[in-house]
């Protein structure tokens, strides 16, 4: 199958699962027992602001009609306004997810550069000291809860050492906001300051997001590490004197990588779910943070504008990590022929 | 009547079986034993669960860690760590220890009650949509894949807006976001085993499909089942402690390990115990899991995500 081919027809299997997430998220938003309305507003809104609210909901129209209404809301951008703040939640996220995102890189960045080289070692020296010990590490990685993780970074490198601030995204700082993320923006403005202040501020939230995804990423390089360097290809190169070296990083890590990425493509929904409980520790303000207050205060626009978004990342992130895989192993595209 | 039961049964051939068996368990056990992780995996987690069956004799002050309601004594309030107070006291001078054996409880019910649901679920799905294929089988994949297009977490938290929170709705939510990982883990094993002969043996003397599903082939995609199921254990109680730390979980003052995490950050960095303790608590019953989970993966040789 032509890449082209294989690109589009991946595209389109997005766009079920889109339609399905919004129904989901639509009934989630509706099966709120007794009137929605009154729910968000609370017991002690005016009855006018309720039949207000009624009528922005649209629900004394019949069921499919006010599904179909919020649908067309969301084509065009409209997420509707926060119940308790009155702000629009779609401007709010693109306040709020730069931030979220920034983190989230960052943390995927640290997860592949400690975790390929963490589990390539492992892999060389199977079953040797330095093999148990970078596996005793991705157990620790998977099993620690990462708020805890995160308390006790905080608690360690910011309240006793004072090597970090243990809040906050930036400091006393002058920037220019253009993307929202702010290493970006200070990049473009050639703020060398802010870069490293916000790098600074970013260090402890991104590293404590950072260790399941690193144990992840370092069990799965791992073990398809060893699975390729096990084949016969290799021993047939290596009989041609090809450096052990070359045959390492030419041949089995390219080989390979294809299951770290496919791995670190499952782990970027993991580190957006643990965004939200990093963010809450270090009063981070990303988006994250907005979801988990517009839950505790029953906003419930918020709530299905964050969800929808987060799935929309979601999926083209998942979508973006298969179209890598097609172009790095043509096999795949093969696979999806057969189906 | 019993004797004419007896007869029917060739002793040659039930002999043969159960030699077999325990010949295949003798190997297991064997392989389980080869990994020394495994081995601490298990422990830690006869540890946990003795932990919570024992737990109003083992806590020192049970009466501190009740679900609704609980003693207080403010006179011996944020008491670090003692002899009296292992793990010290919390802000309304409860003893810390006591509510951390008593959330093994909490935790080890969150973990139970979402993988039953969720295999309850997701197993009979993954099994008619491998098994049939076609339209029904799309439509239930493609379902499961809405459930997994929004990370765990982050769908957890939108069901407990529809409910409300507390620790029954947070285990409600959790197997909500959770059946789709057994029903895809099973489609998968379905195809793969749907054409065996002993599939297509089954079919040939006529057994009906429901037969051919739950007595054929459920049995044999039963190791990675078992596999999922230990490493999905601490993955739940992961989630369920992180909704907890977000104030969506069990409500205080239930003794569960997230919400006292959360209400423990109130008072950092002076009074470290308070949220180091629960956590390493969350800590070590997931890495029980994990390991034994590991081990067992070792064991049945298989390939789990």
């Amino acid at each position: 199958m032509r890449y082209t081919t294989f690109l589009i027809r991946r595209f389109l299997q997005v766009i079920p699962v889109l339609f399905g997430l919004s129904v989901l998220i639509f009934v989630l938003a509706r099966v709120v027992p007794g009137n929605p309305a009154r729910m968000a507003l609370g017991p002690r809104a005016s009855d006018e602001a309720v039949a207000q609210l009624e009528a922005e909901m649209r629900l004394d129209e019949p069921i499919w009609y006010q599904y179909l209404a919020y649908l067309e809301g969301i084509t065009r951008g409209e997420l509707g306004h926060s119940i308790t703040t009155g702000r629009d939640v779609a401007a709010d996220i693109v306040i709020f997810f730069p931030a979220t995102l920034e983190l989230v890189i960052l943390a995927m960045l640290i997860a592949l550069v400690l975790g390929i080289p963490l589990g390539i070692i492992s892999a060389l020296n199977k079953d040797k000291w330095e093999d148990n010990l970078s596996r005793g590490i991705a157990f620790i990685g998977v099993s620690m809860p990462v708020f805890w993780a995160a308390i006790l970074l905080q608690l360690f490198f910011a309240f006793n050492l004072g090597l970090f601030p243990s809040t906050g995204r930036y400091g006393d700082i002058e920037y220019t906001r253009i993307t929202g993320m702010l290493l970006l923006d200070s990049i473009l403005t050639l703020n060398v300051d802010a870069f490293r202040n916000v790098l600074w501020h970013l260090w402890l939230p991104a590293f404590s997001l950072s260790l399941a995804p690193l144990a992840d990423i370092t069990r799965m390089t791992r073990s398809s590490f060893i699975e390729e360097y096990n084949k016969e290809y290799v021993d047939g190169l290596r009989s041609h004197s090809i450096p052990e070296k070359l045959l390492v990083s030419k041949y089995v890590f390219k080989r390979s990588s294809t299951s770290t990425l496919t791995i670190a493509g499952l782990d970027f929904g993991f580190l957006i779910g643990g965004a939200f409980l990093v963010e809450i520790v270090f009063s981070y303000p990303g988006m994250a943070r907005y979801g988990v207050n517009a839950i505790l205060n029953n906003d419930i626009n918020a709530v299905v504008g964050v969800t929808l978004f987060i799935g929309l990342v979601y999926l083209l992130a998942n979508f973006f990590v298969d179209v890598m895989y097609g172009y790095l192993d043509p096999r795949v595209r093969k696979q999806g022929d057969a189906q | 009547m019993t004797e004419g039961t007896v007869e029917e049964v060739d002793p040659i051939e039930s002999d043969g079986r159960f030699d077999r068996f325990l010949e295949d368990a003798r190997r297991l056990l064997y392989r389980f034993r080869q990994n020394p992780m495994s081995i601490i995996g298990l422990g830690i987690i006869i540890f946990f669960i003795l932990m919570a069956i024992f737990a109003p004799w083992i806590a020192p002050y049970p009466g501190d860690a009740g679900y609704k309601t609980t003693d207080t004594h403010f006179d011996q309030r944020f008491e670090a760590p003692s002899l009296d107070h292992p793990m010290g006291t919390d802000q309304a001078g409860r003893d810390l220890l006591s509510r951390v054996i008593f959330g093994s409880r909490l935790s080890l019910q969150l973990g139970l009650f979402v993988l039953v649901v969720a295999m309850g679920i997701g197993i009979p799905v993954g099994l008619v949509a491998g098994y049939y294929g076609g339209k029904i089988g799309t439509v239930l994949m493609r379902t499961a894949d809405v459930f997994l297009s929004v990370p765990a977490l982050v769908l957890a938290l939108a069901v407990i807006v529809a409910l409300e929170p507390g620790l029954r709705n947070a285990m409600i939510a959790i197997s909500i976001v959770w059946w789709p990982w057994y029903a895809r883990l099973v489609y998968g094993e379905v195809l793969s085993v749907k054409e065996e002969t002993y599939v297509q043996a089954a079919r040939g003397i006529g057994s009906g499909t429901r037969r051919i599903l739950f007595r054929e082939i459920f049995p044999n995609i039963l190791s990675p089942i078992t596999v999922k199921f230990s490493l999905d254990m601490g993955y739940a109680i992961l989630v369920g402690a992180g909704l907890g730390f977000l104030g969506l979980g069990a409500q205080p003052p239930a003794p569960e390990w997230g919400t006292m995490t959360a209400q423990g950050r109130d008072y950092l960095p002076r009074r470290w115990w308070l949220t180091t303790f629960p956590g390493l608590a969350i800590f070590l019953i997931v890495l029980g899991f994990n390991f034994l989970g590991d081990g067992l993966r070792d064991m049945f040789d298989v390939e789990v995500d």
